[in-house]
């Protein structure tokens, strides 16, 4: 099956809707209705507002299984080729520790191949903030691609998804979802302004991947309603500046931080006047 | 297109979640001696009055043992309708999954009796096989008459049934499937310690037979007895009975030792005691309660008496078979 590479890295989930969302979803720029604003987590980290899988729009889809586990290499061999034969894409989960953080992570595999020997897959994982792909056998995957330690070797959890024309009837980036989402938070606060300058450096630096991912989103969702943001133009040249500046990581975040505020509080202005745009 | 799964008679099925189970394990759980060294603990949960089996729960049926592959999905009420929904649980069935959900059984009811009851009885359902030319499903359950059948809900009734409470927004449902190479065993050990915990009634807990005296106290300030928790006691014996009869045919305990008749006498007690419950239920006579609690505490004494002889007869034949091994 087809994926996409994605403009989000990272957070795996909206990676994979991003990857495997129907095309005429993702080319009318119905998807960039989501992710306009961050969210704030308790270790200071920044979040994508919680619209993973898009299921409650009928866009996929999704079940979710629990598989125990016999003998790892045969189990899950069995269970991938039985449902990307039907079509779904398999998200197979792992539980991790990383930099003190409780992270769950994940492998996509989206496609099969049977050969005269065994079942080749086609998956992929996310790491830094990047994704990379493999091709190959179950205990190929198992030995040179999944951090066995990581994984519950007495039972599996996988996440089916499956894309279907007749789920959804969006063909349009969705205003009201936008809207209500700037409505309800977007507010980044003095405090949280401090927070991210004593924030541990780990938490800095996904920090300011997540809003570079997110100004790209943003330029996107502009392109797509076609519309003039007064005096963007200009917050956007800063926020270009100062990403590729040599500043210091916390003092970037910062100013960063500052003018995401400003670009949405000029997204919200715009959309206040929903005859100023066409979609 | 028709697919009907294997679906037995539940021996175990005081409650309703059990019994799907024991419709798809039936057969492998009693002839390889697996339930054996399970379901020996209950439970008293004093919040609702019941009598349950312990550690053997619906939505975890048999946790940690790895006899299923479940399934969960949500569907957002907007999006379902009759032809898509029933078409997932033909995919369900087709890839040797059993159905679960929470239905409206009073929708199900009305069409297998033609009755007219508005009331929204929600209760949990089961599907093991389709007609797709006819569109029905076949299901099983107590809806008619408190007994335990088979029968057949067209897919718009199902649905209709499914789709009871569209203020929740979704229509959820589970799948069962069973795990092919799962290794159906009988582990002698685990069911004595299990049998020694479950004599072990003098920590005050709600467990076991602690359990059943909790159950006989509460039963003299209740208006009405639980049926289904007097069934469970009743079932709970066959069982036992079962239990021993198995540890006899594999030399466990010799005839001898399992005096099948006290185990016999036991049982009986109990079916005396769901017969009361049944008729005080009706009459909420003082006496037949009265009755009922004499007897209730006969048969717990009784059954402790047996049991740890029991016990003592299985300890002595384990260290005996461990040193032959």
């Amino acid at each position: 099956m087809k994926i996409r590479v994605p403009k989000i890295m990272s957070d795996e989930k909206i990676s994979i809707s991003e990857m495997i969302i129907d095309d005429e979803l993702y080319n009318s720029g119905w998807i960039f209705s989501f992710y306009s604003v961050l969210e704030k987590r308790n270790n200071s980290e920044l979040d994508f507002k919680e619209n993973k899988f898009f299921w409650q729009y009928g866009v996929f889809l999704k079940r979710y299984f629990e598989v125990p586990i016999h003998n790892w290499s045969k189990d899950v061999d069995g269970f991938l080729s039985k449902y990307l034969e039907k079509d779904y894409y398999v998200i197979l989960y792992s539980n991790c520790s990383i930099e003190n953080s409780s992270n769950e992570h994940c492998v996509l595999f989206y496609d099969s191949k049977r050969t005269k020997h065994k079942n080749v897959y086609s998956c992929c994982k996310w790491e830094n903030y990047k994704v990379s792909y493999f091709d190959g056998g179950i205990n190929d995957i198992r030995k040179e691609f999944i951090d066995v330690k990581f994984i519950d070797l007495t039972q599996a959890r996988f996440d089916l998804l499956r894309t279907g024309k007749e789920e959804f009837d969006y063909n349009s980036l969705d205003i009201s979802i936008l809207k209500s989402d700037l409505n309800k938070r977007h507010r980044i606060g003095f405090l949280d302004l401090l927070f991210s300058f004593f924030s541990n450096i780990f938490v800095v630096e996904k920090n300011l991947v997540i809003l570079k991912e997110w100004f790209e989103i943003f330029l996107l969702r502009k392109k797509y309603l076609s519309i003039i943001i007064e005096g963007s133009n200009n917050y956007e040249s800063k926020f270009r500046t100062i990403f590729a500046s040599n500043l210091n990581l916390r003092l970037k975040l910062i100013k960063l931080l500052l003018l995401y505020k400003k670009l949405l509080k000029q997204l919200e202005r715009c959309l206040e006047n929903e005859e100023s745009f066409t979609m | 297109m028709k697919k009907v799964l294997p679906c037995e008679e539940p021996t175990i099925r005081t409650y309703l979640g059990d019994a799907f189970c024991f419709s798809i394990i039936n057969k492998y759980a009693f002839s390889t001696g697996w339930i054996y060294d399970k379901y020996i603990y209950l439970q008293y949960t004093p919040e609702d009055e019941h009598i349950k089996y312990c550690d053997y729960d619906y939505y975890d049926f048999v946790q940690g043992e790895g006899v299923f592959i479940k399934s969960y999905t949500q569907i957002p009420i907007e999006k379902c309708n009759s032809i898509k929904i029933c078409g997932i649980i033909e995919d369900m069935i087709n890839d040797d999954e059993y159905f679960f959900a929470l239905f409206d059984e009073s929708i199900v009811v009305n069409y297998l009796t033609g009755s007219n009851n508005s009331d929204v009885f929600e209760h949990g359902c089961f599907v093991y096989g389709y007609d797709s030319e006819e569109k029905i499903f076949f299901s099983e359950g107590y809806v008619e008459d408190e007994q335990w059948k088979k029968y057949e809900i067209p897919y718009d009734v199902f649905y209709n049934a499914l789709s009871y409470y569209p203020e929740k927004g979704e229509i959820a449902f589970i799948g069962y499937q069973l795990k092919r190479d799962y290794d159906w065993k009988f582990d002698y050990r685990r069911m004595y310690r299990s049998l020694l915990g479950y004599l072990n009634y003098n920590d005050n807990s709600n467990m076991n037979l602690n359990a059943e005296s909790k159950f006989f106290e509460q039963m003299l300030i209740s208006k009405e007895i639980h049926y289904p928790s007097a069934y469970c006691l009743l079932e709970h014996k066959q069982l036992m009975k079962k239990r021993i009869l198995f540890l006899v045919a594999n030399k466990f305990l010799n005839e001898r030792e399992a005096q099948i008749n006290l185990m016999e006498e036991i049982e009986k007690g109990y079916e005396k005691i769901l017969m009361l419950v049944i008729k005080y239920n009706v009459s909420y006579n003082k006496k037949i309660l009265h009755k009922l609690s004499v007897l209730g505490y006969e048969m717990i004494t009784k059954e402790y008496n047996y049991l740890t002889g029991i016990t003592k007869c299985i300890k002595k034949n384990i260290s005996s078979i461990d040193m032959e091994g």
